[in-house]
C-alpha cells in the first residue's frame, strides 16, 4: 500500500464509534434507537453541509452492521464518479446478486454518496433500483443540499440532518489532533483555521496537516495564510496568467496537460477557470457569457478539448479587446 | 420469391436441385452459389426459404473461420434435426443452414474449416447451402466436388433501373432520371451497390462523390489533397468520397487552427466554428441522423477553404494526442490505479479528490511508486 493514508489525518482522526462523534446528538440519538434492531433499519438519508461527518457517520453504521467484515458486506459509491445510472444499477446488481439474507446478516449495506448531484431522472430510476433490492440490500443516501433529492426517495428514508461544527468543538478537536502529533501551535491560530473553514471539519484538519508539513511542527498563522490563499491550484493561477499574457500556445499546452492527466471532466475544469477568473478580477459579464456557452456547448459536443480550446480563444480574444 | 429480379436459370436450378435432393437422387452434399457480391445470393436463399417453409441458419464464413467455431455454431443442428423429425410436417419448419462468403476461408490458414463444412452438411442431412463470389478452383478442390456449382451473373442495367425506380416510387423520392441513368451506370451490376447509392443521393451527396466512395483514400493523401485543391468543389467531392476520415479531420482542422499563430482573434473565431462543426458531428453520431451530414458537407468545405488562405497543412503528430498517449500516458496509469484506491480508503469522490485533497497532500500521499503522477502534481499544483 503505497499511498500513505496512515499518515493523513482526517483518516487516522476518523471517529469509529456513534460516540466519538462530536456534536450531532440529535443524529446520534436518533440512530441509536434506529439501530437498537438492526432487522428493522430503514433506508438512511444524509443531509447537510460538507466536513459535519455524514459519510463518517454510514461507515460507523457498516462497522455496526457487520463487525471488522464490514467491507464485505458494504458497496461505497459516488454518484459523481459513477457515469450514469446505469453503471449505478449494473454495480448494485451484481454486489446484491447471489444474497441470502440471515438472522445475522439481514441485508447488504449500500453507501451512495453526493446522490444530489444525480438529475431527477437518474433520482426515478434509482428509487426503483432501491426498491426493487429492498430486500436484500439498504441505502444510505448522502447529499449536502436535501431540496435536490426528489421527495419520492426523501419519503422511503428515514432523514437525518448534520450541522456545521459550532468553533468550540472544532477547536477542541484539533487541540487534541497536535496534542497526540505533539505537533505545537502559535496562539490564535486554530481559531483562524476556523474561520477560513467554518464548520467544515475535513477541510480545518487537512489546512492544519498542511500548516504543519510547511511548519516542520510548528503551526504558524503566516503559513495557514498562505496555505488559504492558495485555494486555486497552481495551474490554475498559472492558466490564467497565460491568459492574461495572451499566450495561447502556452494556456493551451498547460490545459492539455491538466486534464489528461487529471481526467476530470470539461464542466469541472471550466469551474475551476471560472473560480481563478474570479480571484483574478477577470470575470466580466461577457467572459461569464463565454463561459456558460461553452459549458452548454460542452455537454453537447463529441470532443471536450475541443470546446475547451475554442472556448479558451474566446476569453483570450474578449479580455484583450477589453 | 418474385421479389427477387434477374438470374432466372439460376433460380430454377436451384429450385429442381433441391426437389431431386429430397428425394435422394442426387450425388452432391449441397448447393455453392458463385457470384459477385450484390446480385441477390443471400436475398435468393432467404426468399427461397419464405416460400418453402425452410428457417434459414445464416453462418457468416468471415465470422466463424476455425473448425471449432463452425462446429459450435452449426454442429449441433445434425442432432436437434432427429429430434425434429418427430415433429415433421407439424409447424416445424425445416432448417436450411446458409454459410455466407465461404471463399474467406483459406484452405490453408483456416486449416479443417472447409472439412468441417462439407462433414456438416454430409451428417446432417440438412440443406446446406453455400455462397462465395469467386472460387478458385484448385484451391477448393474439395468444395467443388462435393458441392452442386450455381452461378448468379451481374444484373443487367435494365433490371437495375427497374428496382430502382421501384424504390423510388415506394419510398417517394424526388430523384431525376438522369441520376437514376448515372447510378445504374455507376453499380457495373451490383444491385446492392446501386441500392446504397440511390440511398446516399436521397439524402443529399452529390453523384460524383458516391462514384469516389470506394476510393477512401489514406488520411494523409486525403489530407494533401484536400489542401492542395484547386477548386471549392474538388474539396466538396474529397470530403464526400472519405466519410471515414470526418472524425480525424475535424481533429486535425482543430489542432492546425490551434498551432497557426494567427492572431488570437482569428482563432477565436475559427475555433468557435469548429465548436459549431463538432456540435453537429455529435449529433449525427449520438442521434444517428445520417440525414445531417448534408451539413456538414457545406460546412467543412467552406472551412477548409477560407482555413487555407491563413494555413498551410503539414504533417505533425497532433498536440493533444501528443499528451494522451505520450506525455501523459504514464501519469495516466498511475492515476487510474491511485483512482481506484480512493473510495476504498478516502471515502471521497474522485472529483473532490483531484481538487481538494491533492493540491494539498501529494507529498504527503504519494510514494516512490508513483513517480511519474508525483511529477504530474509538482507541475500542477507545487
Amino acid at each position: 500500500m503505497s499511498v500513505r493514508i496512515e499518515q493523513m489525518w482526517v483518516e487516522k482522526y476518523r471517529p469509529k464509534t456513534l460516540d466519538e462523534l462530536i456534536d450531532q446528538e440529535e443524529v446520534v440519538d436518533g440512530l441509536k434507537q434506529l439501530l437498537a434492531n438492526k432487522n428493522e433499519m430503514p433506508h438512511l438519508l444524509f443531509a447537510g453541509p460538507p466536513g459535519t461527518g455524514k459519510t463518517t457517520t454510514a461507515l460507523i453504521i457498516a462497522r455496526h452492521l457487520y463487525g471488522e467484515a464490514w467491507r464485505e458486506y458494504t458497496l461505497e459509491l459516488n454518484a459523481s464518479d459513477e457515469r450514469g445510472i446505469n453503471v449505478i444499477r449494473e454495480r448494485v446488481k451484481i454486489f446484491s446478486q447471489y444474497f441470502t439474507p440471515t438472522e445475522e446478516i439481514p441485508f447488504k449495506l449500500i453507501i451512495l454518496d453526493e446522490a444530489d448531484m444525480m438529475t431527477s431522472e437518474a433520482q426515478t430510476a434509482l428509487r426503483r433500483i432501491m426498491e426493487i433490492n429492498s430486500r436484500v440490500a439498504r441505502f444510505i443516501l448522502i447529499c449536502n443540499y436535501l431540496t435536490r433529492i426528489i421527495s419520492p426517495i426523501q419519503s422511503r428514508c428515514a432523514i437525518f440532518r448534520f450541522r456545521g461544527i459550532p468553533k468550540e468543538d472544532v477547536i477542541k478537536y484539533l487541540e487534541r489532533i497536535c496534542q497526540n502529533e505533539g505537533v505545537k501551535y502559535e496562539e490564535g491560530v486554530l481559531e483562524l483555521i476556523y474561520d477560513y473553514t467554518k464548520g467544515d471539519l475535513r477541510r480545518a484538519i487537512n489546512l492544519l496537516q498542511s500548516a504543519a508539513g510547511v511548519g516542520g511542527g510548528v503551526i504558524k498563522a503566516l503559513h495557514v495564510e498562505e496555505l488559504v490563499g492558495k485555494v486555486t491550484p497552481k495551474v490554475i493561477r498559472e492558466l490564467i496568467e497565460y491568459i492574461k499574457a495572451g499566450d495561447f500556445y502556452k494556456a493551451r499546452h498547460l490545459l492539455f496537460d491538466f486534464k489528461s492527466g487529471s481526467g476530470l471532466d470539461g464542466q469541472e475544469i471550466i469551474r475551476l477557470i471560472m473560480n481563478g477568473l474570479i480571484e483574478s478580477r477577470l470575470l466580466t459579464p461577457e467572459v461569464a457569457k463565454i463561459l456558460a456557452e461553452y459549458e452548454y456547448r460542452l455537454i453537447n459536443g463529441a470532443f471536450e478539448e475541443i470546446q475547451l480550446t475554442a472556448m479558451l480563444a474566446s476569453i483570450m480574444s474578449a479580455i484583450g479587446r477589453g | 420469391m418474385d421479389e427477387v429480379i434477374g438470374n432466372e436459370d439460376a433460380k430454377k436450378k436451384f429450385i429442381e436441385w433441391v426437389k431431386r435432393w429430397k428425394k435422394k437422387e442426387v450425388e452432391e452434399l449441397g448447393i455453392l452459389l458463385v457470384g459477385p457480391p450484390g446480385i441477390g445470393k443471400t436475398s435468393w436463399v432467404h426468399a427461397f426459404a419464405n416460400t418453402f417453409g425452410y428457417n434459414v441458419i445464416e453462418t457468416n464464413a468471415s465470422d466463424y473461420r476455425s473448425q471449432k467455431a463452425l462446429e459450435e455454431r452449426l454442429g449441433h443442428i445434425s442432432r436437434s434435426v432427429s429430434l425434429d423429425s418427430f415433429f415433421m410436417g407439424m409447424h416445424k419448419k425445416e432448417p436450411l443452414i446458409f454459410l455466407d462468403e465461404v471463399d474467406g476461408l483459406d484452405p490453408k490458414a483456416d486449416k479443417g474449416a472447409i472439412e468441417t463444412v462439407i462433414k456438416i452438411a454430409k451428417s446432417s442431412g440438412v440443406l446446406t447451402v453455400l455462397a462465395a463470389n469467386i472460387v478458385d478452383p484448385k484451391r477448393y478442390k474439395e468444395l467443388l466436388k462435393n458441392f452442386y456449382v450455381i452461378e448468379f451473373k451481374p444484373l443487367s442495367p435494365r433490371q437495375i433501373e427497374l428496382l430502382l425506380r421501384k424504390i423510388v416510387y415506394l419510398e417517394n423520392l424526388d430523384i431525376k432520371d438522369e441520376k437514376l441513368r448515372e447510378i445504374v451506370l455507376k453499380c457495373k451490376g451490383d444491385a446492392r451497390a446501386a441500392i446504397n447509392m440511390l440511398q446516399s443521393v436521397a439524402i443529399g451527396i452529390s453523384i460524383e462523390a458516391v462514384g469516389t466512395t470506394l476510393e477512401n483514400l489514406p488520411f494523409e493523401v486525403f489530407m494533401k489533397r484536400l489542401f492542395e485543391a484547386k477548386t471549392y468543389d474538388e474539396v466538396v467531392s474529397l470530403i464526400q468520397s472519405n466519410i471515414t476520415h470526418l472524425e480525424d479531420l475535424i481533429q486535425i482542422l482543430w489542432d492546425l487552427v490551434s498551432r497557426s499563430g494567427m492572431d488570437i482573434k482569428y482563432i477565436a473565431d475559427f475555433l468557435k466554428e469548429l465548436s459549431d462543426i463538432d456540435i453537429l458531428w455529435s449529433r449525427i453520431n449520438r442521434e444517428r441522423k445520417w440525414g445531417l451530414l448534408r451539413y456538414l458537407f457545406n460546412l467543412l468545405p467552406s472551412y477548409i477553404y477560407r482555413l487555407k488562405r491563413y494555413v498551410t497543412y503539414e504533417e505533425k503528430f497532433p498536440e493533444y494526442r501528443f499528451y494522451l498517449f505520450v506525455k501523459n500516458r504514464k501519469v495516466r496509469e498511475q492515476r487510474d490505479e491511485i483512482y481506484n484506491l480512493i473510495p476504498r480508503y478516502f471515502h471521497v469522490s474522485k472529483r473532490k479528490f483531484i481538487t481538494e485533497i491533492l493540491p494539498y497532500s501529494y507529498k504527503l500521499l504519494i510514494g516512490d511508486m508513483w513517480r511519474d503522477f508525483r511529477e504530474w502534481c509538482d507541475r500542477m499544483f507545487g
